[in-house]
Order: C-alpha cells, then sequence, then structure tokens
C-alpha cells in the first residue's frame, strides 16, 4: 500500500475510465426516451380521469418516488425474468445493461409525468376554451396552445431532472455494469488505487452536470423570449 | 425461480429491525444539512467577504457529484489513514472494526450541506428586495431583519423543498449499503443472503422506504399548511 492518493495516477486511469463513458450516456438516453413516452402515458392516464386507470398510474408515480432507484433495478432485475418466465418468454440471457435500461425508463417515467402533468395543468383552463372557440380540435389545440406553454414552465424542472437521472446512473455499477465507477473499481482491485479513479469519475460529473444546467439556463432564455414576465 | 411472499415477511423484519439506523443516517444529515448549508446560503446573499466567493465555486461544483461517490471517496479517504495509524501504533483491529455508519453519516451530511443550501438561498432569494430594504428603512439591524421579517417569509418557501430535500436523503441513505452499513436495504439483504430470496428482499426494502417517504410527503403537507397560515 502505497500513498494514499496519487495525482498522476488520476491521470493515468483517465483514459479507461473514460471509454466506459458511453455505458452512463446509454443509460441517461434510455431514461429520457422510454421515461418521457411511458411518462406521457401516465400523464395521460391521471387527466383523463379513466376509473381505475389513473389510481394505478397514481400508485406507480408514489411507489417509484418514495423507493431507492437501487432498489427498483435489482426488483427489475430479478423480477422481470420471473414475471415474463411465468408467460413463457425467457429472458434470463439478456445482458445486464437491458435491465439496468429498462429499470431506469421505469423510474424516470414517474418523474417525467409529475413534471408533465403540473406544466399541463399551469396553463390557465382559458387557452384551451379560446382554443376549441376558433374551431382547434381538441389535439390541435393540446399541440400549438397548451404544449408550447407547458414546455416553457417544465424546461427548469426537466433540467433538474435530468442532471438527477444523470446523478442516478452512478449506481448501475452495484449490478456489476462496467460504466465509470465500474471501471474505477476494477482498476482499484487491480492496483489498490481505487480513490484516484473515483476522483476522476467525480470530475466527469462535475464537468457534465455544470454543462448541462449551463445548456438549460440558455434554452430557457432562448424559447422565453417574447414571453411576458 | 418461483416467488414466495412468506420471504417478504421474513426480510420485512429483518429490514425493521435496522429501521433506527437509516431513520437516524436521514434525520441527522437533514439537520447538519441545515446547521451547515443556510450559513453558507447567508454567506452567499449577503455577499461575506472570501466566504462568498468560495461558496460561489465551490457549491455548483460538489453539487455536481453524485451522493454514492461522496459515500465511496469519503469511505476510502477516512478508513485509509485510520488504518495507517492503527498499523503504526499496533492497534490491532480496533479501528478497523470501527463503526461504518460515522463515515455514512459524514457523507451523507456533507452532500445534504450543498443540497440544502441551494435550497435556502433560493428561499431568500425568493422574498422581494423591497421587504429588505423597508427593513433598513425602520432601522432594523440585519439580524433583526432576517428573524422578524425574512425568515418567516423564506421559511415558508423553503419547507416544502426541505421535505423533498429530505425525502432524497431517505432514498439516498440506501447508498450506505454499498460500504456495508447495515440500514434497511443492508438489513432486508442481510437476511437474503441465508435464503437466496433476493427478489423478496428487494421488495420487502421497497415497502419501508415507500412507508417512510409517503409518511414524509404527508408530513410535508401538514407543515406546508401551517406556514401557509401564519
Amino acid at each position: 500500500m502505497g500513498k494514499l492518493f496519487d495525482a498522476a495516477l488520476v491521470l493515468e486511469y483517465a483514459p479507461p475510465i473514460f471509454l466506459r463513458f458511453h455505458v452512463t450516456l446509454a443509460i441517461v438516453a434510455a431514461s429520457v426516451v422510454g421515461g418521457t413516452l411511458l411518462g406521457l402515458l401516465l400523464t395521460a392516464a391521471q387527466l383523463h380521469r379513466t376509473p381505475g386507470l389513473s389510481l394505478a398510474a397514481a400508485g406507480y408515480i408514489s411507489f417509484v418516488r418514495g423507493t431507492p432507484v437501487i432498489i427498483q433495478m435489482f426488483i427489475v432485475y430479478y423480477g422481470l425474468p420471473l414475471a415474463l418466465y411465468r408467460v413463457g418468454i425467457n429472458i434470463n440471457r439478456w445482458n445486464k445493461l437491458y435491465f439496468v435500461l429498462i429499470a431506469y425508463a421505469l423510474n424516470n417515467a414517474a418523474f417525467m409525468a409529475e413534471i408533465i402533468r403540473s406544466a399541463v395543468l399551469s396553463v390557465p383552463k382559458g387557452q384551451s376554451e379560446a382554443a376549441w372557440s376558433v374551431g382547434l380540435s381538441g389535439f390541435q389545440a393540446f399541440r400549438r396552445i397548451v404544449l408550447p406553454q407547458a414546455f416553457l414552465t417544465a424546461l427548469p424542472a426537466l433540467g433538474t431532472r435530468l442532471v438527477n437521472t444523470f446523478h442516478d446512473t452512478s449506481l448501475a455499477f452495484t449490478l456489476g455494469i462496467l460504466d465509470m465507477l465500474g471501471q474505477a473499481q476494477a482498476i482499484g482491485v487491480r492496483t489498490y488505487h481505487v480513490l484516484e479513479g473515483y476522483v476522476f469519475a467525480a470530475l466527469v460529473f462535475v464537468a457534465v452536470s455544470l454543462l448541462l444546467e449551463k445548456g438549460f439556463t440558455r434554452a430557457e432564455a432562448a424559447f422565453g423570449r417574447g414571453v411576458k414576465k | 425461480m418461483t416467488f414466495d411472499s412468506v420471504y417478504v415477511w421474513v426480510s420485512l423484519k429483518a429490514a425493521l429491525r435496522c429501521l433506527h439506523v437509516t431513520l437516524l443516517l436521514s434525520i441527522v444529515s437533514l439537520v447538519l444539512g441545515m446547521v451547515l448549508g443556510t450559513p453558507l446560503a447567508l454567506c452567499r446573499k449577503f455577499r461575506v467577504r472570501f466566504a462568498a466567493q468560495a461558496a460561489d465555486v465551490l457549491i455548483p461544483v460538489l453539487k455536481g457529484i453524485p451522493l454514492v461517490l461522496y459515500v465511496l471517496i469519503l469511505n476510502f479517504a477516512i478508513l485509509k489513514p485510520l488504518d495507517a495509524l492503527a498499523e503504526s501504533c499496533a492497534w490491532a483491529d480496533k479501528l478497523r472494526l470501527m463503526d461504518k455508519i460515522y463515515i455514512g453519516l459524514a457523507a451523507l451530511s456533507a452532500y445534504s450541506a450543498v443540497i440544502v443550501s441551494e435550497t435556502m438561498r433560493s428561499a431568500l432569494n425568493s422574498v422581494p428586495e423591497g421587504q429588505y430594504e423597508a427593513c433598513f428603512s425602520v432601522g432594523l439591524t440585519r439580524g433583526q431583519a432576517l428573524r422578524r421579517v425574512i425568515m418567516p417569509q423564506a421559511l415558508a418557501f423553503a419547507v416544502p423543498v426541505l421535505c423533498n430535500n429530505f425525502i432524497g436523503l431517505i432514498k439516498g441513505s440506501s447508498i450506505v449499503y454499498v460500504i456495508e452499513i447495515l440500514d434497511v436495504l443492508g438489513g432486508a439483504m442481510a437476511s437474503a443472503q441465508v435464503s437466496y430470496r433476493f427478489l423478496e428482499a428487494y421488495i420487502a426494502a421497497a415497502l419501508v422506504y415507500w412507508v417512510l417517504c409517503a409518511g414524509a410527503g404527508r408530513g410535508s403537507k401538514i407543515l406546508e399548511k401551517r406556514f401557509a397560515g401564519r
């Protein structure tokens, strides 16, 4: 056991760790795309007040928001093969990464649903009514009048959500996914220097988080032009 | 593989035996976060020399680090020097067996201080500038203005966000499981090591967290009403 922290090793371990960044990006992408689509479905179920469905959506959202993502990931990992095996589909040989992608999409869906719902509800009812009164159909009114205004309200929350999703991916290594943290640990096992890898991973997380925040501040300014304050 | 709900019950009991650890971790880190985070936010609001500049740089950076890295880095950075010390003083294994909960507390509190300071900063900023000016114009000192005018308004804004932060800490405290602290998740998993019923154990742990977070959410609603009613 040598020095506790060797700055030179941070540079040495940087390339192999950064090479695993695409795994993190894949999880974030699945989580954003899958989460938004599922989130829209959940919102639709809640806003349309379909009996049963809206209750189920509310229960799902409450469960996902009330439990740690690390547990949800393992429930999907152990539970999904079991559930699908009952209906005759065998996914026991699936790559672990697929389970993580599904788990994070399912997780993000609940948070996206909350964001979308509160954004849609923030648009005054009069806006839809005015749109209907000039002859727009329900869908047209939603797409052309409600959605643009809701999007603007949701933008800050979406930015925070994206950063949080990105941070949440750091837990995938607990399932044995070889992302940046998994790689840092693998290096640590080989060389007994684990701190340097963690520090480099932390630097990447900080840099990307700051970039995302800056990007969303810009986007808010760009999309918010011409809006009465 | 099958699913057997009997094992959910077994794991649930094991998880509940460790409930105090999760509660301790989340409550203490919230309190410490408020104790450390509020002065930081005040420093930034009133542009206290050096402290404000340092916080302006450090807080966005620290906010960019995921909680699990706080836990892993602090675990390593605290344990290794202690190990070396123990070795050189021939304390044998005493420190190695030190309760890791202190490391979990340190990591969660550091994380919570950053998060809470951001909450308090936006709460302070939510009070209109005119309120500060009005206080000073009638001769209140900064401390008086804060205590009697600003803070009551800022807290009404901060309470729901702080409750959200608290829920985040309850869920986040499950991460200390990676450094082998026996919290709710750790307790449930320990029971599964015997039976190999991992799915049931995770579901049991999830149920405990769900109840905790739903309870915290309820508490948040009640507190909000109380603060709004003043």
